[in-house]
């Protein structure tokens, strides 16, 4: 039996594990439900209704604050007092702690590895806010891993001690070394006993013998008992060992034939098998996926032209005939995409669902800037939504927009904003809040009530533009701090006074003010007025700076537009042969009641809806400006093209055009056809997710549709859809390789064509980014499944909100991190079938294996077998594995490029044994 | 456990042992601070990451042990996390039976696992025709495909144990 080392004391166990193995205690339940009640109120978002007081200082000094006043804990005779006086800083609180535990310097490290995996939620969210920059929780109440851990250390040590009175012994940690080395026996028959491990006709014995502390005693009854329970453990496998040779068809008298070498052989076969189990099983789930999607991507299919022919739509290349739509790469896109193509005439692109456009944006109404990119991009650019029309508000919050509308009237997209709509970009969020909540109010209402009609200021604001905005950002505050402050309305002072006195505020000007001899106000109370629009208005020089660099920072340059749209459309292929329409998806979920529903928007936006970078990217695409830069470069984009941004939801299969106000008239009238198209291919795709989502009754696909719809608006709906989970490969390469094969809504599909990227920065591009994120999807998946107790997040029928930011299981729980059990399982069977992502590239071998030499992280991920990365080459009629360091020519024969007449091969071959071709790469 | 007699090493707190200087404040150098503040962030390197769920990022939970080959690093993680780093057996047998997985691919896997266990191994196809020794590709495959009970659990008595069990049915010297 194997016996506890002291090698894996402070490595494996922390000093509370042993005695809550070896004595039956649970030190370590005590400790995580206190620690997570110190996060809870901590980090708490605004949930709870009383809040922690002292957070600023962060968290570690706002916890001892309230743990040197925790009478629950004195009750029960612990006193923190002594050691919280004793320590300012969370190190010194570590120091103090490890060196009173005695564990040598050397362990340190591995020890507080241990104590971080105890809750690895609620330690990866800390650490996450930690590192994030921006993150307005963690820059007000800052808190950290050291923070954390201290805490815990602090909380273990009254504890440790605790059980070291009540059990009578010193469980310091060379207490427990020399404990292992000279009393093993007692070690194990202790563990043996608490764990519940112990073999029901000793329980009794066992006890009494620890119980009565004889050594010489406990040393025989171990050594008796390891023997009784190695020979039962034996016999328990020697019958299973039977049993399976029986399945195998070896009778009980051919298995007594066999000689001890041979049967050696199979116990140790089976044994060795045990630990590799799981990763053929895997790997198997894998080699059949991995064939059938070379069968299917080998077999005969129809053309677009054939495609074309059989719907009886026009020739491509007729004007008007053909419409193109850009598509996220989303596994959810690819039935939508199979399905409207296979009405006729459409051709569809694959792309990260932020098209190329990393960008910070700023809700209208909302107070703050979300990353509209995915996780791994850290964009530069903010762009601000803008309402479209002004409705009159009274003493309106907009009525200053005129003016602001009269200095810009030069810039691009100047009749939308707004002096609101830029405060926001400042914090100023509240402006409305703080300074006319009744108008607030009404304006959020008027935003809830149905949104207006937004614009995307997506153009730079010229420094003297930017000024002129500030300017007028400061003069409407002036205005509010009159009426709010001095009860002075805006028709009793002139422009001139309300500049004058932002001028003074600044410092460039001087009192007494106009204003001050106009109304008679004494120095004193001009002065704290002064210093009021400093203070609480922010009107200060150091301010007016910031606000500068904010307002810089909005909008792209024309040529970065240009960039951007440019890099997007080589790397998907699409530099020639543009139809008049062209559509933009980006795409969201809508479900009701659930707090994963951020899971299923769209990851290439930062868990976001795309809809936002689907405008941003037609908008530029659109521009004259940026087209006649795309026709330098050699893209030529015809006059009559037009980019139109949509919405895909995922929920319901729907698409939802927008910004069709900003269409030439004439081409609204062709919009119907495409919408009548586009929600045919959506009650197709619904009909296909009812099936898997097993609902019942469905008889049409219009059935389908309203049976979708509803589980969209059904709040008590725990699984409105499947969402990624199926997810299994991503595929790069050119839409022929997959048209008209249905791959089930399992695939990522990202339009490449490596003859167009002699250099390979395109295909760079796609593994450094996109393939990055489809792989942490696929192993969140991965992991959430195999262990949806740890990795994913249990049932959502236990979930409770906690924080705002995240979910526990009932009260008290690790944060739940992952997907939740609802997502990846169907009753008790696993839907997402585990598979790490099988990434196939359509391109030569050579030039895969010279890209991937310059991509560390995804080489990495590949030779470390964390992608699957399987290499096709069309024009050679060969694909490539990378399996155990080294390219395995797999068997395919893809069919004719020219129609199907001539692909004869059949779907399934004889297989032959894989060939290496080469070394690793 | 109650009524313990007086353990052979007494609470007595040993003067020159780690409780000495209980009643002196505790004074962390800057440069003693900076250590163990790299070491706990070193530590905590094999985190992953937990972000508010407003925007719920898809993230690898295993993204800190990248660096080492996907198997090791699932029995570091299961290890670390107390997890399980693949489905159950009967899961997998239930997808198998369902054709997501091919049974002539696990064929195959267990004969390239019989081949990596090393050249003393018998060739599958010459076990079983001398009758001295087991088809051991056939009784791995059925252990896989066909037993829904663990043959071998977590607890393994030694080969020389379970030999002792099956030899007296063991004719044969």
């Amino acid at each position: 039996m194997k016996r506890l080392a002291a090698a894996e004391i402070g490595t494996r166990w922390t000093l509370y594990d042993l005695i809550d193995q070896l004595h039956g205690e649970r030190i370590g339940a005590t400790l995580n439900e206190w620690l997570i009640k110190g996060c809870l109120d901590f980090l708490d978002e605004g949930q709870s209704a009383w809040r922690m007081p002292g957070r600023r200082q962060g968290l570690f000094q706002s916890w001892c604050q309230i743990a040197r006043r925790n009478r629950r804990w004195r009750l029960r005779g612990l006193d923190l007092g002594p050691t919280l006086e004793r320590v300012e800083q969370p190190e010194a609180a570590i120091d103090l702690v490890m060196t009173r535990l005695a564990i040598p310097e050397r362990l340190w490290m591995d020890y507080f590895a241990v104590e971080l995996s105890k809750l690895h939620g609620w330690a990866g969210f800390v650490r996450w806010r930690a590192q994030a920059r921006d993150y307005y929780w963690q820059e007000r109440n800052p808190a950290d891993l050291v923070d954390f851990i201290a805490i815990r250390l602090i909380l273990s040590l009254p504890l440790i001690e605790e059980a070291e009175r009540r059990h009578r012994r010193d469980f310091l940690y060379p207490d427990w070394v020399r404990c292992m080395s000279e009393r093993p026996h007692e070690c194990l028959l202790r563990r043996e006993l608490h764990s519940g491990a112990i073999l029901p006709d000793y329980a009794h014995r066992v006890e009494v013998a620890l119980d009565g502390g004889d050594t010489k005693g406990i040393e025989t009854l171990c050594l008796d008992y390891e023997r009784e329970k190695t020979a039962r453990e034996a016999a328990s496998r020697a019958l299973r060992l039977r049993e399976l040779c029986e399945l195998a068809g070896i009778p009980r008298a051919e298995l007594a034939t066999q000689r001890s070498g041979a049967l050696r052989q199979m116990i140790e076969a089976v044994h060795g098998l045990r630990a590799r189990e799981g990763f053929l099983w895997m790997q198997a789930l894998e080699r059949t996926y991995i064939r059938h999607l070379l069968d299917r991507l080998a077999a005969p299919r129809e053309t677009p032209a054939e495609a074309l022919a059989r719907t009886g739509t026009a020739a491509p290349g007729i004007a008007g005939s053909k419409v193109q739509a850009l598509f996220c790469i989303d596994v959810r896109s690819e039935r939508l995409r199979r399905q409207l193509e296979g009405l006729g005439h459409y051709e569809t692109f694959g792309v990260a669902g932020f098209f190329g456009v990393p960008v910070n944006f700023i809700e209208l109404g909302k107070g703050h800037e979300s990353a509209r990119c995915p996780a791994i991009v850290t964009p530069r650019n903010v762009v601000l939504e803008m309402p479209h029309e002004h409705a009159p508000h009274g003493p309106s919050l907009f009525h200053l927009a005129t003016e602001v509308v009269h200095d810009l009237k030069c810039t691009a997209l100047a009749p939308y904003i707004t002096v609101e709509a830029v405060g926001l970009l400042f914090g100023f969020d509240m402006v409305g809040k703080t300074l006319a909540p009744t108008l607030y109010h009404r304006w959020r209402k008027r935003l809830d009530n149905g949104r207006p009609p937004t614009r995307l200021m997506i153009d730079k604001l010229s420094e003297e533009d930017a000024r002129d905005l500030i300017a007028s950002l400061h003069d409407e505050l002036v205005v509010r701090a009159l009426d709010r402050q001095l009860g002075i309305k805006r028709e009793a002072v002139t422009t001139g006074m309300i500049q004058e006195l932002r001028e003074i505020a600044l410092g460039r000007a001087a009192a007494p003010s106009q204003l001050a001899r106009r109304f008679d106000l004494d120095s004193a109370t001009e002065t704290v007025f002064i210093t009021r629009l400093r203070l609480e208005y922010r009107l200060t020089p150091d301010q007016a700076r910031l606000q500068l660099e904010q307002l810089a920072r909005i909008g792209f340059r024309i040529e970065r537009q240009a960039l951007l749209v440019r890099n997007t459309l080589t790397t998907i292929g699409l530099a020639e042969d543009f139809a008049r329409t062209i559509l933009v998806v980006g795409h969201g979920s809508r479900s009701q009641n659930n707090p994963y529903e951020s899971a299923l928007d769209c990851g290439a936006c930062g868990g976001d809806k795309g809809l936002v970078n689907a405008r941003l990217f037609a908008a530029m695409a659109n521009r004259r400006e940026v087209r006649e830069r795309l026709a330098g470069q050699g893209i030529r984009i015809p006059e009559d093209t037009w980019f139109i941004p949509a919405l895909h939801d995922t929920t319901t299969d729907e698409i939802q055009l927008h910004d069709l106000d900003q269409l030439p008239p004439g081409r609204l009238t062709q919009l119907t056809r495409i919408q009548e198209d586009l929600a045919a291919a959506g009650r197709l795709c619904a009909r296909e997710r009812c099936a898997a989502l097993g609902e019942t009754g469905i008889d049409s696909p219009e059935a389908a549709a309203r049976r979708v719809k509803r589980n969209a608006l059904d709040w008590t709906q725990v699984r409105p859809e499947w969402g990624l989970s199926g997810n299994a490969s991503f595929i790069i390469g050119h839409r022929d390789l997959t048209r008209a094969v249905d791959l089930a809504g399992r695939a990522f599909l990202h339009s490449y064509d490596h003859r167009r990227d002699a250099s390979g920065a395109s295909l760079e591009a796609i593994l450094s980014g996109p393939l990055i994120v489809a792989q942490w999807i696929n192993l969140e998946h991965y992991f959430s499944v195999v262990d949806n107790a740890v990795f994913g997040s249990g049932s959502k029928v236990y979930h409770n909100v906690v924080g705002r930011f995240g979910v526990m299981t009932g009260n008290v729980s690790d944060l739940r991190t992952g997907l939740p059990a609802q997502t990846l399982r169907q009753g008790e069977r696993p839907y997402h079938q585990p598979m790490r992502l099988i990434t196939v590239i359509e391109a030569p071998l050579p030039f895969v294996q010279g890209v991937l030499s310059r991509v560390f992280k995804v080489r990495e991920l590949v030779e470390n077998g964390w992608i699957r990365l399987l290499v096709i080459d069309r024009a050679e009629g060969a694909a490539h594995l990378f399996e155990q360091g080294t390219w395995m020519a797999q068997p395919w024969t893809p069919r004719p490029e020219n129609g199907r007449s001539a692909a004869v091969e059949p779907a399934r071959r004889a297989r032959k044994r894989q060939v290496p071709v080469e070394t690793p790469s | 456990m109650t009524g313990n007699p007086p353990e052979p090493h007494p609470p007595s707190p040993n003067a020159d042992g780690p409780r000495q200087g209980q009643t002196q404040p505790s004074a962390t150098s800057l440069g003693r601070a900076l250590k163990i503040r790299s070491m706990v962030t070193v530590a905590g390197e094999f985190l992953p990451f937990v972000w508010p769920m407003r925007n719920f990022i898809h993230h690898n939970p295993l993204h800190g042990l990248e660096h080492l080959p996907f198997e090791a690093a699932v029995d570091q993680a299961s290890a670390l996390f107390h997890a399980r780093g693949y489905l159950r057996r009967t899961e997998y047998q239930a997808l198998l039976r369902e054709g997501h997985i091919d049974s002539a691919v696990i064929e195959e896997l267990v004969a390239e696992f019989l081949l990596a266990q090393g050249p003393d191994q018998p060739a599958p196809e010459h076990q079983a025709e001398d009758g001295a020794t087991l088809d051991l590709h056939r009784i791995l495959v059925t252990l896989m495909t066909r037993m829904d009970q663990p043959s071998v659990g977590n607890a393994f008595p030694s080969t020389d144990a379970i030999l002792a069990q099956l030899r007296p049915l063991a004719e044969a010297p």
